[in-house]
This record gives C-alpha cells, sequence and structure tokens, in this order.
C-alpha cells in the first residue's frame, strides 16, 4: 500500500523487534504439535527398533521386528486382510453415499439449511454412543433392523454375531459418520457455476448426462481429496471394531489398527506394535502416492483440459 | 528380593515405632471396580483414613481400561501405590514382593484366609524361588443359578449338591420349548477361557500342561473335545441356547423373563436377580460322571507397586483390606476371610454355601494356565478364537481344537 516504506522494511525485516510475533501466536500449536505428535512420532521409529515391554528393560533388536511381521506373523497378514476387505467395502460405500445426500442437498428446497445440519450431526456423536445405539439395532433377536425386514419377509439377519456378516455390520455403522465427507462433496458442488448446466440443458443434454460430463469432472478434485481421506479412515478404523464386534466373531473384523492396540497395551509389546505401525503408515503412504498418480487420468483442474497438448 | 525387602521391612517397622502417626501422606489405590462396588472401596479407603490421620487415600477408578491405564502407568514410573491384581506374572517386575512383609507375625492370620486362594496370588520366580505378589481382597467360584418358577411349572425337583451334567441335561430338555424361545440352560458363545477352564478341570483337562510348555494335548485332548461336544449338542438339540455371541442380548434379561431354567456364572447377575425379585436358587456345579468338581475362582487381589514410594503405608493399606473390618464390609463377593464368611452366616445360607463349597483346594493343582506360562496372553487369544469358532460353526471340534493347539503353542514361544 505505501510503496516508498516498502523497500526499507524488507531490508530489515529479518531483524524488526515485532517478526516474531507470529510465531508467538501459533506457538501453542507448534508446541503440542512436537510434543504430542512430532516427537510421539519418531520415538515410536526408534522404539521399533527395539525389543521394548511396558515394563522391564528395553533392548535393541535391530530390525527383528519388521522382519518377524513380515515373514512370520499369520495374525499381521489376516489382520490386514481384514483391512484390505473392510476398505474395499467402506471407501465405495462412504463415496457414493455421501456425494449422493452431498447432491440432494444441493437441490434448491425448503429448509436445505435444516436438513444439511441434520445429515450432519450424526458425525458429531461420539463413537461410544454410536456403538451402543447401533448394537442394539443390529440385535439379531430383537433388533429393529431385523424386525423391519421380517416385513419384507427376510429371515433374521445375524448381523454381529456371523463372520460373514459382521464386517458389512461395520461398514454399515461407519456410513453413519459420513457427514464430514458429505459437506467436502456439497462445498465442491456449490462451486460449480450454473451456467454449465443451462448451457448444457439448452444443448439438449440430460440430467444423467449433466452429471457424468460436468458434475464428476469439476468434481473430481474433491473426490481426490475424499478418497484419500477415505482410504486413510478405512486403515485407521479402530472404534468400530473395538466396541461393536471386539475383534469377532472368529476374528472376522480384527482389523489391523485393532492388532497394533493389542500388541501395544494387552501385550505389552511397544516395539512390536511400533514397527507395525510404522509398516501401516508406509502402506498408507503406497496407496496415497498411488492414488496421486492415478489420478492424473481422471481429475480436472479448471483451466485443464485432458488429451490436448497445450 | 527377598533379602532387600526384609531389611527394609524392619527399618520401616522402626521408623513407624518411632514416629507414630505419619503425617499428611497420600496413597493412590487404582481399582477396576465400578458402581456400587466402587462406593465400597471409597468407604474402605474412607475407613482406613479415620484409622490413620493425616493420610489421605486417593481411590482410583480405572474401570474397563484396567489393565491399560495400569500398564501405561508402570511404564511411565507413576503407577498408583496400591492396585487390584489378578494378572501377578504379566506384571511381577512391578509388583512388591511380599513375603518380607508377610514373614513373622505380620497381624494378619494367614490361616483365616479362604483354602485355595493364596496359591492364585504366587508366581514362581525365574530361579525357581516363589513370591507372593498379592493379598485376596474378594472372590467369586462359579455356580449354577436355576430358576424355581421354572422347575415349579414342569414338576421337575431342585438340583442338589453332588449332581452331574446328565442331571442338568436331564432337566434342561424338559424346562426347554425351543418354539417359545424358551430354554433350559444358557451355553456362553464367546467366554473367557479363563473362566471356561472350570469345565475342562472337572472333566479332567486343561488348557496347558503344568510345566506351562505346551497346549497340545492338553487343549486338543479327548477331554477337552468332550466339553465342547457336550454344549455344542445341548444347542443343537434345542436344550441350551447360546449367548454372547455378537449381541446384546444377555443371559441375565432371559433369565429374568422365565426364559432360561440354568446357567452358569460367579456372583456377578445375582445382584440383578435379587433385583428383579426372581425366585432363584443356587447349586454347586454339576459333575462329569465320576470326576470331581473342580470350579476357577475369579479374584481380586492387592498388590503394591514396586516403585512406590510408600510401601510401608501401602501394607499397612494392604493389611487393612484383609481386616475382617474391611473384608466385611464387601457385599458383592464372597468373602476372603472364612471368619467373616461364618459371622455372616455364608456356610449355611443356601444361596452362598454353594459359592463356599466350590472353592478349590489349598495345594494349587489345576492352576490357571496363565500362571503357568508367562506369555499365556497371546495363547488365550488363540483359544478364545477357538472357541467362538467352534460355537460359530457347531461342527468340526476336534479339527479346531488340533489347529488352535498349534497355534497357541506357537504363540506361547513369542
Amino acid at each position: 500500500m505505501r510503496p516508498v516504506a516498502a523497500p526499507a522494511t524488507r531490508l530489515s525485516s529479518r531483524f524488526r523487534p515485532g517478526a516474531a510475533t507470529p510465531y508467538l501466536f501459533i506457538a501453542p500449536w507448534m508446541i503440542g504439535f512436537l510434543a504430542f505428535t512430532l516427537g510421539p512420532l519418531l520415538f515410536s521409529l526408534y522404539i521399533s527398533f527395539f525389543d521394548w515391554p511396558l515394563v522391564g528393560e528395553p533392548e535393541f533388536s535391530g530390525l527383528k521386528n519388521y522382519t518377524t511381521i513380515l515373514t512370520d506373523d499369520a495374525d499381521f497378514i489376516r489382520s490386514l486382510k481384514v483391512t484390505l476387505k473392510f476398505a474395499a467395502m467402506f471407501v465405495p460405500a462412504n463415496l457414493i453415499v455421501a456425494l449422493l445426500l452431498a447432491m440432494l442437498l444441493n437441490q434448491p428446497m425448503f429448509a436445505s439449511g435444516f436438513f444439511r445440519a441434520a445429515f450432519y450431526v450424526p458425525s458429531i456423536i461420539s463413537g461410544v454412543a454410536l456403538v451402543t445405539i447401533w448394537s442394539w439395532l443390529l440385535s439379531h433377536e430383537y433388533g429393529v433392523i431385523n424386525y423391519m425386514l421380517s416385513f419384507l419377509g427376510i429371515a433374521q439377519i445375524n448381523w454381529l454375531g456371523s463372520p460373514n456378516w459382521a464386517p458389512v455390520s461395520i461398514v454399515l455403522v461407519s456410513l453413519w459418520s459420513v457427514g464430514g465427507t458429505m459437506l467436502i462433496f456439497l462445498a465442491g458442488l456449490k462451486g460449480i457455476s450454473k451456467e454449465l448446466y443451462e448451457a448444457a440443458s439448452l444443448s439438449g443434454v440430460g440430467k444423467i448426462g449433466q452429471f457424468f460430463l460436468i458434475t464428476l469432472p469439476l468434481l473430481s478434485p474433491v473426490l481426490l481429496f475424499n478418497l484419500v481421506t477415505t482410504v486413510i479412515a478405512a486403515f485407521q478404523q479402530l472404534t468400530l471394531a473395538l466396541l461393536l464386534t471386539k475383534g469377532g466373531p472368529v476374528k472376522s473384523t480384527y482389523m489391523l489398527a485393532m492388532y497394533i492396540y493389542d500388541n501395544a497395551f494387552k501385550y505389552h509389546d511397544m516395539g512390536y506394535a511400533a514397527a507395525m505401525s510404522w509398516l501401516m503408515l508406509l502402506l498408507i503412504i503406497a496407496l496415497t502416492v498411488a492414488i496421486f498418480k492415478f489420478s492424473s487420468m481422471w481429475v480436472f483442474y479448471e483451466t485443464e483440459v485432458k488429451g490436448e497438448k497445450p | 528380593m527377598l533379602n532387600k525387602v526384609i531389611p527394609l521391612a524392619l527399618a520401616a517397622g522402626l521408623a513407624f515405632g518411632a514416629t507414630g502417626a505419619l503425617a499428611d501422606q497420600t496413597l493412590r489405590f487404582a481399582t477396576w471396580d465400578s458402581n456400587e462396588s466402587l462406593e465400597i472401596q471409597k468407604a474402605i479407603a474412607a475407613a482406613f483414613e479415620t484409622a490413620h490421620p493425616g493420610v489421605t487415600v486417593q481411590v482410583e477408578a480405572y474401570g474397563d481400561g484396567y489393565d491399560t491405564k495400569i500398564a501405561a502407568g508402570f511404564g511411565a514410573g507413576d503407577a498408583p501405590d496400591v492396585m487390584y491384581m489378578w494378572n501377578f506374572p504379566a506384571y511381577a517386575q512391578s509388583l512388591l514382593p511380599l513375603d518380607g512383609y508377610l514373614a513373622g507375625d505380620n497381624g494378619l492370620d494367614m490361616t483365616d484366609f479362604a483354602a485355595g486362594l493364596l496359591p492364585y496370588a504366587r508366581i514362581t520366580n525365574a530361579d525357581g524361588t516363589a513370591s507372593t505378589l498379592g493379598i485376596p481382597a474378594g472372590y467369586t467360584t462359579f455356580v449354577t443359578y436355576y430358576n424355581k418358577d421354572m422347575f415349579d411349572a414342569a414338576g421337575l425337583a431342585y438340583p442338589a449338591e453332588g449332581w452331574t451334567w446328565d442331571d442338568l441335561r436331564a432337566a434342561a430338555a424338559k424346562l426347554a420349548k425351543p418354539d417359545e424361545k424358551v430354554y433350559g440352560f444358557g451355553v456362553d458363545g464367546n467366554p473367557d477361557p479363563y473362566d471356561f477352564e472350570t469345565y475342562l478341570w472337572s472333566n479332567g483337562s486343561s488348557w496347558i500342561s503344568a510345566d506351562g510348555k505346551t497346549t497340545s494335548g492338553y487343549l486338543n485332548a479327548p477331554e477337552t473335545t468332550q466339553v465342547f461336544q457336550m454344549f455344542v449338542d445341548m444347542v443343537k438339540g434345542g436344550e441350551a441356547v447360546l449367548f454372547g455371541v455378537g449381541d446384546n442380548g444377555s443371559y441375565r434379561e432371559l433369565f429374568n423373563a422365565d426364559k432360561l431354567g440354568m446357567v452358569i456364572s460367579g456372583t456377578w447377575p445375582m445382584p440383578d436377580f435379587e433385583a428383579a425379585g426372581k425366585n432363584f436358587g443356587v447349586v454347586g456345579l454339576p459333575a462329569f460322571a465320576g470326576k470331581p468338581v473342580h470350579s476357577n475362582v475369579g479374584i481380586s487381589s492387592l498388590s503394591i507397586a514396586k516403585d512406590s514410594k510408600e510401601p510401608d503405608l501401602a501394607w499397612e493399606f494392604v493389611k487393612f483390606y484383609a481386616s475382617p473390618e474391611a473384608v466385611a464390609m464387601r457385599k458383592n463377593d464372597i468373602p476372603v476371610l472364612n471368619s467373616v464368611a461364618k459371622a455372616q452366616g455364608m456356610d449355611t445360607n443356601p444361596k452362598f454355601a454353594p459359592f463356599l463349597a466350590m472353592l478349590p483346594p489349598a495345594d494349587g493343582t489345576n492352576s490357571p494356565a496363565f500362571l503357568r506360562n508367562p506369555n499365556w496372553g497371546r495363547a488365550q487369544e488363540v483359544v478364545a478364537e477357538a472357541i467362538q469358532q467352534i460355537y460359530v460353526d457347531l461342527d468340526g471340534i476336534q479339527a479346531i481344537l488340533d489347529d488352535a493347539a498349534l497355534r497357541a503353542d506357537k504363540a506361547l514361544t513369542k
């Protein structure tokens, strides 16, 4: 704004007395981040090279934890498979339901603010309350859901007691907190200009065509973001499995995060659990990188035209 | 360890004598109890405070997250001074051996403790010596609850001590009306393997060998398979209902609704049955024909952290906890002192006498698996999963147990 003063300010800005002020303002967050996130993170990397019992003396063991996990731990492989199976169901279900809800809410309608809040509210219910409610709804003999299904002539489903149905139940319950993803989709939808749809209708493109030719391509950056965060969420899923099914029956919902938790807090094998967490992080990073690589094929940014050299 | 503790105890005794009451000390005491049981702990702590002016007892109720919080406390060097304990092998390194305190005239009448409880708090050290790591505070054995109204309606005689599984099954078959969802007996589909070992012992088997080295030939022994086969047959035949598999509908509701004739448990459901005004009876566990019954014990003991800065005060608290005065205050389990059980008339009360009768022998035969191998925790997961598998499949028991024995043995060496 004041061009005359600008050069002088720029030269001395480093040494200006007030220069530290912004850092002071973010200091509480920074300190918290260093002490409670980055610190423990690096420490967990350190202890992953040890045989580290919760009580007793830690012993350096090099890469032993990692090699044991990868070559000699059937439970790791099994819980990884359970997690992948969960992710394969959860990610598409979560994205599709969130997008459908967002498109519904994007319609001009009566009390849209109310509905927006109503659809989001389940996301703020704590995991424990959610699990308690759903365990009653899904109850085999007395559950409301089986009662409703009985009107359709569908026999009682043992939602939580059968190894085949329990993973499906976990996916169903986790859809309850689809609100966050939905809101991000909704924001993306609001950003698509109305003129595009008007132009398309004038050219005779139907609703379904508009969805695939306008909505989906223009929403693709948002979709990418939601895809990545949902995949990460799928891998970190712990609360539901821990509380709703306790990993059962017969370990059918015993996910990787739960196995890590058990190693740390049930068997008190902190080094082993830490090593497993780092392997999970590597896996998530690999998946994310793969998604990003793959994304250039289907994600469109506004100024970009696919298939033509600029 | 012992030679370290004894001089310490002596020195402490001198210190006590010299200073009399210790001023303004805080003792941290952690419990897994909640609700009414927690209130009882607080009342006992308050009574201790009254008897020891200047001492504050901070009762820390960890509830369901007990193991995690205790383990984290030890890991961080910030464990409570006194804590509830059952899994002694897992925490042995962090607990103060009490043998030094127990030696000689310690103010506790050890002979008054109910027989068979003390071995549960004793572990064998690596050098072959044994250490006592806890003092029993409360316990329950396993008994059979039966619904008297249902027995009356079916014109059946009540179960009597010395009965067998054949008797139970005959009664269950008469009580059951599967079409109306009425069952004679409840089979826990997801039992704690610790509790379940009761049935194995009673049929001459166990989860693990006496030396704690292997589960093969025990976990998959013919006697083990027989036990599971019996429960599976009961479920398949409609005599019994399977509960506890991924469902909130608990056996207590069924029992209170006159839809369940008999169930095996500890003292835990009794307050529920009483509150519902059920007309129920209690009888010992049925025997496998010709074999002695042997119940496991759900037991809460009190231990002292090795790092406690106030070990002597902590010991005073533990002693107080095991005193007739404090033991009499515990209402939600069976008194650990024979004198208190007698004073409360439990040995003649038909609802409590079976609990006393089910006490294990004092020689520590059939000690539970976790006392036989410190790595039992991981193996127990394998066993728990195998049990679930059996009750989901209701078939192929021997193959499931054979596979479980292989995996459990591997887990023991991890």
